[in-house]
């Protein structure tokens, strides 16, 4: 199931908190980085990627 | 004939009837014309007898249709109310009157006092609106309450309009601008007597199928928009589970269906923009985040590496001879103070054994010794009493500069001398 552009915000702004919270170790941290960059590109992508399309439905 | 009158009056006082004075039956009028079915009616009927006043207040009277035309009623419209009169009055007009019968007392006359005025055609519609309106909100459609938030990012955005209209242009074009994604379309007829069925039977089509629905009309005639008051249509738009956001007329005009929607937009093109965000804000905020991210995990780095940095210098073999060198500084530099108290002691405390010695010297018994006196002693004891000694005894005598051994001849008390 792909994960709509708010839930990948979500996760996102999630880690970016974590990696700021002192408590998080180095390793973590890191991990949470590499993480992050994989949701921000999903991100980008979903922004890219997005074009209009029109359906028009069918009267009764 | 004032002494006829009075003399009815006393007549009437001694049947027992009461006589009033004109300003207690005036108020007494004014208190019965507050009848409730007298307050905030509407009045229809024809105008006549219109006649302008400089002061801008309109007076004219309303009566019947001609076929039963007979009776009258004057009316009076404050200039304030009247500024808001949307076309001239004029004698012959159909109209709906708002307003409630008040007594005038210094001309001794009732009035309709009239605070909303309309064409009685249109005036019919609007009553019915507002009937509506009562029936509809009794019936919590329009309870904020009820009131569905919008979706933050929505991918599939509906809209309810004429496929032809602008309303869809507009939509196609902010959203193709801001964020293009896809649209759509349920078409139906928007004015017309059949019209509301339509857009009831559009809703249904369309709710439950996208993230939000837009449903629109531009701008038009209060009949033009007469649709969007139905109450199918309202129900229908309350009744959806998907948001709603209303797009109908101009901004100047509310329909019913603004009020059951979630939200009500001012034109199409505002709703499209409500609906969705703008592409290159998200773009710019995405790079914000990765900013942020990116910067927090260098200053982790940083503050690590540094910690290491420490570390690795307080463990260094040079760091650690510095070391050495500097405690044994310290050794020295203690071992000096020590030395320098130690020495300075010293000093201190011979002074002192100096100046005892002088002060002990002072008092030496023997000191005398240097001045010509003796000291007689036996057997270390100084002897103090001749009754002490006897003949024959062997006694020691001190002199400065040292001692005699003697021998006691004879002994002589003072008092025997």
């Amino acid at each position: 199931m792909k994960k709509s552009y708010e839930e990948l915000i979500s996760e996102l702004k999630d880690i970016v908190r974590k990696i700021e919270d002192n408590e998080t170790g180095l390793d973590e941290s890191i991990a949470l980085y590499e993480q992050g960059a994989v949701i921000l590109k999903q991100c980008e992508d979903l922004l890219a990627s997005a074009e209009l399309k029109i359906t028009m439905l069918g009267r009764d | 004939m004032a002494w006829y009158q009075d003399k009815i009056r006393e007549e009437k006082r001694e049947h027992g009837i009461e006589i009033f004075s004109v300003s207690e039956i005036s108020s007494l009028i004014s208190s019965v014309l507050d009848d409730p079915r007298l307050q905030e009616i509407w009045l229809r009927g024809e105008v006549t007898n219109f006649r302008p006043h400089a002061s801008g207040h309109r007076y004219f009277s309303l009566s019947d249709r001609k076929e039963n035309a007979g009776s009258v009623i004057q009316c009076i419209m404050w200039r304030s109310e009247a500024q808001r009169l949307a076309f001239d009055l004029k004698d012959g007009t159909d109209v709906l009157a708002l307003g409630s019968i008040g007594h005038y007392p210094p001309q001794g006359k009732y009035q309709f006092y009239v605070r909303e005025l309309r064409h009685a055609g249109e005036g019919e519609k609007h009553l019915l609106v507002e009937q509506w309106k009562a029936m509809l909100s009794a019936e919590g459609h329009f309870l904020p309450e009820r009131k569905k938030p919008l979706p933050g990012y929505p991918q599939r955005v509906g809209v309810v309009t004429s496929e032809t209209g602008a309303v869809l242009q507009d939509i196609r074009n902010v959203i193709s601008r801001r964020f293009p994604l896809e649209l759509v379309v349920s078409p139906t007829a928007v004015q017309g007597e059949e019209a509301y069925r339509e857009i009831v039977r559009a809703l249904g089509r369309i709710d439950g199928r996208v993230d939000v629905i837009i449903i629109g009309r531009g701008g038009g005639s209060f009949e033009d928009l007469f649709p969007f008051n139905h109450p199918d249509v309202v129900r229908a738009i309350s009744g959806c589970t998907t948001p709603v956001v209303s797009a109908i007329g101009h901004e100047t005009d509310f329909t019913l269906a603004d009020f059951a929607a979630d939200v009500r937009a001012p034109t199409p093109s505002a709703a499209a923009e409500l609906v969705v965000k703008d592409r290159s804000l998200l773009t710019e905020a995405l790079a914000g985040i990765q900013k942020t991210m990116g910067g927090s995990l260098i200053r982790k780095l940083d503050r690590a590496s540094h910690d290491i940095g420490l570390l690795r210098e307080r463990l260094s073999p040079v760091r650690t001879g510095r070391l050495l060198v500097l405690r044994r500084q310290d050794v020295s530099v203690l071992a000096d103070r020590l030395e320098r108290a130690f020495s300075g002691r010293l000093a201190r405390e011979r002074l002192s054994l100096e100046s005892l010695e002088a002060r002990l010297t002072g008092r030496n018994p023997l000191a005398v010794l240097g001045r010509g006196y003796c000291l007689v002693e036996r057997e270390g004891t100084v002897v103090r009493s001749v009754r002490e000694v006897s003949a024959g005894e062997k006694l020691d005598v001190r002199i400065a500069d040292g001692r005699i051994d003697v021998v006691v001849k004879g002994v002589f008390h003072e008092k025997e001398l």
